[in-house]
């Protein structure tokens, strides 16, 4: 459809000293029929009370249900807050803890760690190269699986001259 | 809700808004849940009404927005009058008992029917100014809109009916007023 700058008016419309609009007659008229027609459907077709009635119960309806759904929507993020609280509390203590946990260099050079907590020398050959690596002399037993710290408690057993001893 | 209760507004309001929607939808069905479904808005979004206009000119906006939404979506003609529109025969309005058909035909002998035919603006003005004796001020409160604009779409609205009526062959001094029961004109 092509534009009608027609639809676009400027605000040109014939004014009264009193502000109010100057219309001819012949607008006057439908202005005055416009107000009698509305006034006529109007009465011939009121409002209808037990449709009132309806939508009172609609309305309290509605507003209970916005209200259930309000506090539906609070709580449900208000849990959504905690459980993201939570998960982002484990992950940094889990972080924390895998900063803060000695590793097996530690152990080694720690004045702390009593050399009884070395292995037997000839142990870390007998170990998988990815435990031994680490250091010759020190073992982080945290990183064994079962089977293989079955398999260091045997090798202790085995060998009682040779002073050995776990700490945790 | 805070600035409103809900079931003082709907008893003192309904009728009003119901009447427009009257005059906006032409038929008394479609006014219906016109007018019930500005009140559910209100219901929904009443928290949004600040209480800086009246609760009144807050509700002709919804419905102003919410018959626009209509029109867009089934255009001039609504799906429940359009059925009727297409369906009646030409001497329906003399058929004792169609009391569905001569409703619609009540409001399409109306000057209402031609006033739909405007633009929306225009429309809308025409509506609050001459249904709903609303004040200029008023008007352009729901329209939000500036004064001058409000009188430019009345005056305008009010020279395209004139237009339209000229089109239909019909003079608007010679309109007949509603003639009480007397349907045997109607279309």
């Amino acid at each position: 459809m092509p534009f009608d700058p027609s639809l676009i008016h400027p605000d040109d419309a014939p004014l009264r000293a009193d502000g109010d609009l100057d219309l001819p007659d012949d607008l006057s008229v439908l202005a005055e029929q416009l107000a009698d027609d509305a006034a006529h459907l109007s009465a011939r077709y009121p409002a209808d009370r037990e449709l009132q009635v309806a939508l009172a119960a609609d309305l309290i309806q509605s507003a209970e249900r916005i209200k259930r759904r309000s506090w539906r929507s609070a709580a449900f993020v208000a849990g959504a807050a905690l459980a993201s609280l939570a998960a982002i509390g484990l992950t940094l203590s889990m972080w924390a803890a895998a900063n803060n946990r000695p590793t097996t260099t530690d152990l080694a050079t720690s004045p702390d760690v009593p050399a009884s907590a070395t292995l037997p020398d000839e142990l870390p050959a007998l170990l998988p190269g990815s435990l031994a690596a680490p250091s010759p002399t020190a073992l982080s037993l945290g990183e064994l699986s079962a089977p293989e710290m079955e398999a260091l408690f045997d090798l202790l057993q085995r060998d009682p001259n040779h002073a050995s001893s776990i700490s945790f | 809700m805070g600035l409103f209760d809900l079931d003082e507004t709907a008893r003192q309001h309904f009728a009003r808004i119901h009447r427009a929607a009257l005059v906006l939808c032409g038929n008394p069905w479609d006014a219906d849940d016109l007018a019930q479904e500005t009140f559910l808005v209100l219901a929904r979004q009443g928290s949004n009404f600040q209480g800086r206009s009246s609760i009144y000119t807050w509700l002709y906006g919804i419905l102003l927005n919410l018959d626009r939404r209509e029109r867009r979506r089934y255009g001039m003609r609504r799906r429940k009058l359009r059925v009727l529109w297409d369906n009646q025969p030409a001497d329906v309005g003399t058929t004792p008992g169609a009391d569905a058909a001569a409703e619609v035909s009540e409001w399409k002998k109306s000057l209402w029917a031609r006033v739909a035919k405007l633009p929306d603006g225009q429309r809308q003005a025409l509506v609050l100014r001459f249904s709903e004796s609303l004040r200029y001020e008023e008007i352009a409160e729901v329209l939000e809109c500036p004064l001058g604009t409000v009188k430019s779409r009345i005056f305008h609205g009010l020279a395209g009916l004139r237009r339209i009526l000229e089109e239909e062959g019909e003079d608007a001094r010679q309109l007949p007023a509603y003639p009480g029961e007397d349907l045997s004109h109607a279309v």
